[in-house]
C-alpha cells in the first residue's frame, strides 16, 4: 500500500516539474534570475587581488560609511511620514484626504534624478549629505505611504474599535493594535526605499554625495576600470541581499491583516483642533515633494524658452524612448503571465518559493543589473552588444518584478475555482486559458504592462549604460543638458517624463482607492 | 451502477486525507456525502471531477476507468463529470446565457441555453452578468451550466452553504427537483445532516478520511453501524447495557431490541453480554412515575425550539445528559419521569463506548 502511494507521489512530482507551465517558468526564471549568476560570475574573475587592493582604499570604508547613514536616516523618515500620512488620511477626519489620497502618491511621478537637479539648480545648499537627505526622503516617501494606506484601507476597523472599548486610548490603540496591523506593508514599503537608495545614481550624482551606486558608475565609464566596478558591484549586491534578508526576518511572521469582512469601515478618529497643524505639516510635504521639483522646472523652462527654443529633437527621442519601453513591457509582461499563472494556480509552498525567486532580482540595484547585462553581452552575445535587444534586455530584467506583481494581482482578482469548472465542462486547458482565465486578466495585464512602460520610460541608470550608440531617451536627453548646465533645454523632457509617469502613479493611486 | 469508487486513496501533500473510500452511486440516484469540515468529503469530490490525483484505488463512471493510478488518469475535461463549486464560480466575464452555453458546440448553444433558461425560471436575465443576480440565481445559473453539456454525474461541494437560511431551502428545493426531473446523477458533499436526510436517496457518512456507513436515510437514521455513524446524524443516546436474548438490560430498564444481537455476537466479541444501544431523543418520553418502565431523571439543561423543547437529563447510570425531544415544558432543576418507547437499536462494536472516550 505504502510502495502504491510513494509511486502516485512520485509520478506528481514529476508532471507538476514537466509541465509546460512547469518548464516555461523555469525558462523565464533562469533568463530573469541571470544577472545574479554573472555578477557573481565576473567578481570571482576579477580575482581576490584586486578586491584587496579596493577594499584597503579609503574610498572603501567612506562608500559604505556614506551608504549606511544615508539608507538608515532616509528609511527612517520615509517610514514615519509615509505611516504617519497613511493614517491620517485613512483613520481621521482631516479635511481634503480624498484629495490627498491622490497627491500624496505623486511624487512617484517625478523621477529620482529629475528631483535632484531641480533642488540643485535652485540652490547649491542642498549638496552633500543633509541635501541627499532631504530630497531623497521626498521622492521615496509614498513608497510606504501607498501600501501602508492599502492596508489600513483593507483591515478590519473592528479590531481597533474592540481595543478602544476595551479602553485602551487612541494613542494606545495607534502603536498597539493600528501599527501592527501596518507592520508587513510598513516592512515592505521600507524595504523598497531601502532598495531604491542602493541601486539610486542620478540623483546623488546631481546632489554630489558618493554611493557605492554613482562610485560604480564612475569605475567603469570614466576610469574604465571594470574590475573595480565588478567588486564595488558585488559588494552593494550584498548588501541589498542582507537588506531583504532583514526585512523578511523581521516580517516574516506576517500576522495576517484580517480583511473588512462587512466592508464596512468604522468612525473616523476625529482631529478636532489637530487637523490643521496636520493638514499644514501634510502640505508643507507637498510643497517640498512637488511644488520644488515642479516650480524649478517651470522657472527653467520659462527662462529657456526666452533664449532658446525646445530641441527639434524631442520628437524623435519621445519615440525611441516609447519604443523601447513599450518593447520591454510587453516582454516582461509575457514572461510574467507563466510565472504568475503557476504559483496561483498551485498554491503549495514550492510554488510560492519559486515565484519569491523572481523577486530576487528586485534585490539588484540597478546599476548592478545594468553592469551585469554587459559583461554578458560581452562574453555571450557579442553580436548584439549596444544593440536595442541589449537596452531592452536591461528594462525587462529590471522590471520584471513590477510586471508579476501587476500579473498577480490580476489573477489574485480571478474568482476560484473557474477554471476547474471551466474543465469539468468539457473544455481544453488551453482552450480554458484562451476563453477564461486571459479575459478575465487582460485589464490586468494591460496595467501591467503601461507600469512597465512608464518605469521604463524614465529610467536613467541602467539606460546610460546599455544604450545602442547615438540612441536618446528622455532620461539621457535631460541628463546630458543638466549636466551642462542647460536647464532650461532640460526642462521639457524632465516635463515630459513627469506627464508620462503620472499616469501610472494615479493607476496606483485610483487602484488604493478602489480595492 | 452509475459511479463506482473502489479503494480510493488520496493525499495532500505527504499527508494522507482519504483512506480505502468505497463508494457507488446508481443510475438517477442523488448521493449525499456528508461530514465535519476537514473530514475529505471535498477532497473526494475532487478526486472524482479530476482536479486531485488518486494515490490508489479505482474510479469508474459508468464502466469506464477514469483513475487507476499509476497508470489511468482521465484529465477532468474528457469525464463528462458536471462540478459545482461552493460558491457556483460563474465566469464573471460573461454573461448569464454565455455562462450556460460555455460547454456546448456554438452550434447548439443558441437552442440548449434557451431551454435551460426556462429550466431554471431565468429567461428574462439572459444578457445579466453574475455581479447582476442574487445569491440564489447564481446557484441555479452555475447548475445549468453544469447540466448543459449533459454530464453522466454532476458533483455539487456544499452548494448551499453560501444562501442565507431563508432562501436556502428555496433553493435546494429547485435544485433537487431539477435533478430529479433530468435524471442526472448526482454527488452532493454537505456538512449538515439534516440536508442530506432531506433530499439524498444514499447518504454517505465520512470522517477523517474514511467512509463509516452508506445506507438509504431512513435505514441510516433507523440503524446505524456505530457510535460514529449514529452521532454524525445529529442528538442520539448512546447507552450501554447487557444483552439478554430479544432485549437489552440498561439503566433505563429492559429495552425492547429491533433486532438479535446474536448474528454479530461472534464478529463483534460480545461474549461478555455487554452492547451498545441507540436510543433516539424522540424515543425518550415524559410519564408519570407510576408507568411501567419508568426511572426518575433530574432536568439539567432545557432549550425551546419552537416546535419542541430539547431537555438534557441526568439519570443515575447513565454517565452522559439524556437528551429527550419534549413537546411541554418542564422546570429546569425538577426530577421528571421518562420511558423509552419502541425498540432500540444494537450497534455493532466491539468495545462499549462512553462518551469519554470519543
Amino acid at each position: 500500500m505504502s510502495s502504491t502511494r510513494r509511486h502516485g507521489h512520485l509520478s506528481g512530482l514529476r508532471r507538476r516539474l514537466l509541465s509546460p507551465l512547469g518548464l516555461l517558468t523555469a525558462g523565464v526564471l533562469l533568463t530573469v534570475g541571470s544577472p545574479l549568476i554573472f555578477v557573481v560570475i565576473q567578481a570571482t574573475r576579477a580575482g581576490w587581488a584586486p578586491a584587496k587592493a579596493l577594499l584597503h582604499r579609503p574610498i572603501a570604508a567612506t562608500l559604505l560609511w556614506h551608504t549606511i547613514t544615508l539608507t538608515v536616516a532616509v528609511t527612517t523618515t520615509t517610514a514615519v511620514i509615509g505611516f504617519g500620512a497613511a493614517y491620517l488620511v485613512e483613520r481621521t477626519d482631516l479635511p481634503l484626504r480624498r484629495v490627498l489620497s491622490v497627491v500624496l502618491v505623486m511624487p512617484l511621478a517625478v523621477p529620482e534624478f529629475v528631483a535632484g537637479f531641480s533642488w540643485v539648480s535652485l540652490t547649491s545648499s542642498v549638496r552633500g549629505y543633509w541635501g541627499a537627505v532631504l530630497v531623497m526622503t521626498c521622492a521615496l516617501y509614498p513608497l510606504v505611504y501607498l501600501p501602508v494606506a492599502a492596508a489600513l484601507r483593507r483591515s478590519d476597523t473592528g479590531v481597533e474599535e474592540v481595543a478602544r472599548s476595551l479602553g485602551r486610548s487612541r494613542w494606545a490603540t495607534l502603536f498597539r493594535v493600528t501599527l501592527p496591523l501596518a507592520r508587513p506593508a510598513l516592512g515592505g514599503g521600507a524595504l523598497l526605499v531601502c532598495l531604491y537608495l542602493l541601486g539610486e545614481y542620478g540623483a546623488f550624482a546631481a546632489l554630489q554625495f558618493q554611493t557605492f551606486a554613482t562610485a560604480i558608475f564612475t569605475e567603469y565609464k570614466v576610469a574604465y576600470d571594470t574590475a573595480s566596478a565588478s567588486v564595488l558591484t558585488l559588494m552593494l549586491c550584498l548588501i541589498a541581499l542582507l537588506v531583504v534578508a532583514g526585512e523578511i526576518r523581521v516580517s516574516g511572521r506576517r500576522p495576517l491583516a484580517r480583511a473588512s469582512s462587512s466592508g464596512r469601515t468604522g468612525a473616523r478618529v476625529r482631529l478636532g483642533a489637530a487637523r490643521f497643524p496636520a493638514l499644514a505639516t501634510l502640505l508643507a510635504l507637498m510643497v517640498l515633494a512637488l511644488g520644488v521639483p515642479i516650480g524649478a522646472l517651470v522657472y527653467w523652462w520659462a527662462r529657456g524658452t526666452s533664449s532658446t527654443l525646445p530641441p527639434a529633437s524631442i520628437g524623435s527621442d519621445i519615440l525611441s524612448t516609447v519604443g523601447y519601453s513599450l518593447a520591454a513591457a510587453l516582454v516582461a509582461t509575457l514572461g510574467a503571465v507563466p510565472v504568475a499563472l503557476y504559483s496561483w494556480r498551485r498554491r503549495t509552498r514550492w510554488a510560492a518559493t519559486v515565484e519569491r525567486g523572481a523577486y530576487l532580482t528586485r534585490a539588484l540595484p540597478g546599476i548592478a543589473v545594468g553592469l551585469s547585462i554587459v559583461y554578458l553581452f560581452i562574453h555571450y552575445l557579442r553580436p548584439w552588444y549596444q544593440t536595442a535587444p541589449m537596452l531592452i534586455a536591461g528594462y525587462v530584467v529590471l522590471f520584471f518584478p513590477l510586471a508579476l506583481t501587476g500579473v498577480r494581482a490580476a489573477l489574485a482578482a480571478v474568482p476560484a475555482g473557474v477554471e476547474e469548472v471551466a474543465r469539468s465542462l468539457g473544455v481544453r486547458p488551453s482552450r480554458v486559458l484562451i476563453r477564461v482565465t486571459l479575459p478575465l486578466i487582460a485589464p490586468g495585464l494591460g496595467v501591467a504592462a503601461a507600469m512597465v512602460m512608464l518605469a521604463a520610460s524614465t529610467e536613467l541608470t541602467a539606460t546610460l549604460l546599455l544604450r545602442p550608440i547615438g540612441t536618446h531617451t528622455l532620461a539621457t536627453q535631460f541628463w546630458t543638458f543638466t549636466s551642462g548646465l542647460a536647464y532650461g533645454e532640460a526642462a521639457p523632457y524632465a516635463a515630459m517624463m513627469i506627464g508620462l509617469s503620472a499616469v501610472p502613479v494615479l493607476i496606483l493611486a485610483r487602484r488604493g482607492a478602489v480595492r | 451502477m452509475s459511479l463506482l469508487v473502489a479503494g480510493l486513496q488520496a493525499a495532500h501533500g505527504s499527508r494522507p486525507t482519504l483512506f480505502d473510500i468505497d463508494l457507488s452511486v446508481p443510475d438517477h440516484a442523488l448521493a449525499c456525502v456528508v461530514g465535519p469540515s476537514g473530514c475529505g468529503k471535498t477532497t473526494l469530490l475532487r478526486v472524482i471531477a479530476g482536479f486531485h490525483t488518486a494515490a490508489a484505488g479505482r474510479v469508474e463512471l459508468n464502466g469506464r476507468v477514469l483513475d487507476q493510478p499509476p497508470g489511468v488518469r482521465v484529465p477532468a475535461e474528457r469525464r463528462s463529470i458536471g462540478y459545482i463549486p461552493q460558491d457556483g464560480a460563474l465566469f464573471p466575464h460573461l454573461s448569464v446565457a454565455a455562462n450556460i452555453g460555455f460547454g456546448l458546440p456554438r452550434a447548439d448553444r443558441a437552442a440548449a441555453v434557451a431551454r435551460l433558461l426556462e429550466l431554471i425560471d431565468l429567461v428574462g436575465l439572459a444578457d445579466r452578468h453574475p455581479h447582476q443576480l442574487s445569491g440564489g440565481q447564481q446557484q441555479r445559473v452555475a447548475l445549468a451550466r453544469a447540466l448543459a453539456p449533459e454530464p453522466d454525474l454532476l458533483l455539487l461541494d456544499e452548494p448551499f452553504t453560501a444562501l442565507d437560511a431563508g432562501l436556502r431551502a428555496r433553493v435546494r428545493t429547485d435544485v433537487v427537483d431539477l435533478l430529479r426531473s433530468t435524471g442526472t446523477a448526482a454527488v452532493l458533499v454537505t456538512h449538515d445532516p439534516a440536508e442530506a436526510l432531506a433530499i439524498a436517496d444514499q447518504v454517505t457518512i465520512m470522517a477523517s478520511g474514511r467512509i463509516v456507513q452508506t445506507a438509504s436515510p431512513a435505514e441510516l437514521h433507523a440503524r446505524p453501524v456505530s457510535s460514529a455513524a449514529a452521532r454524525a446524524l445529529g442528538d442520539t443516546n448512546l447507552i450501554a447495557g447487557l444483552y439478554r436474548s430479544r432485549s437489552v438490560s440498561t439503566a433505563l430498564g429492559e429495552l425492547l431490541l429491533d433486532r438479535p444481537v446474536l448474528a454479530d455476537a461472534a464478529t463483534c466479541g460480545a461474549p461478555t453480554g455487554q452492547v451498545t444501544v441507540v436510543v433516539r431523543p424522540r424515543q425518550v418520553v415524559l410519564c408519570g412515575g407510576d408507568e411501567p418502565g419508568a426511572v426518575a431523571a433530574l432536568v439539567r439543561r432545557q432549550e425551546f425550539r419552537g416546535e419542541d423543547h430539547r431537555l438534557e437529563l441526568m439519570v443515575d447510570g447513565v454517565p452522559d445528559p439524556l437528551v429527550c425531544h419534549s413537546p411541554s415544558r418542564v422546570a429546569l432543576d425538577s426530577t421528571v419521569h421518562v420511558r423509552v418507547a419502541g425498540a432500540v437499536h444494537p450497534l455493532i462494536e466491539p468495545v462499549v463506548p462512553s462518551a469519554a472516550t470519543i
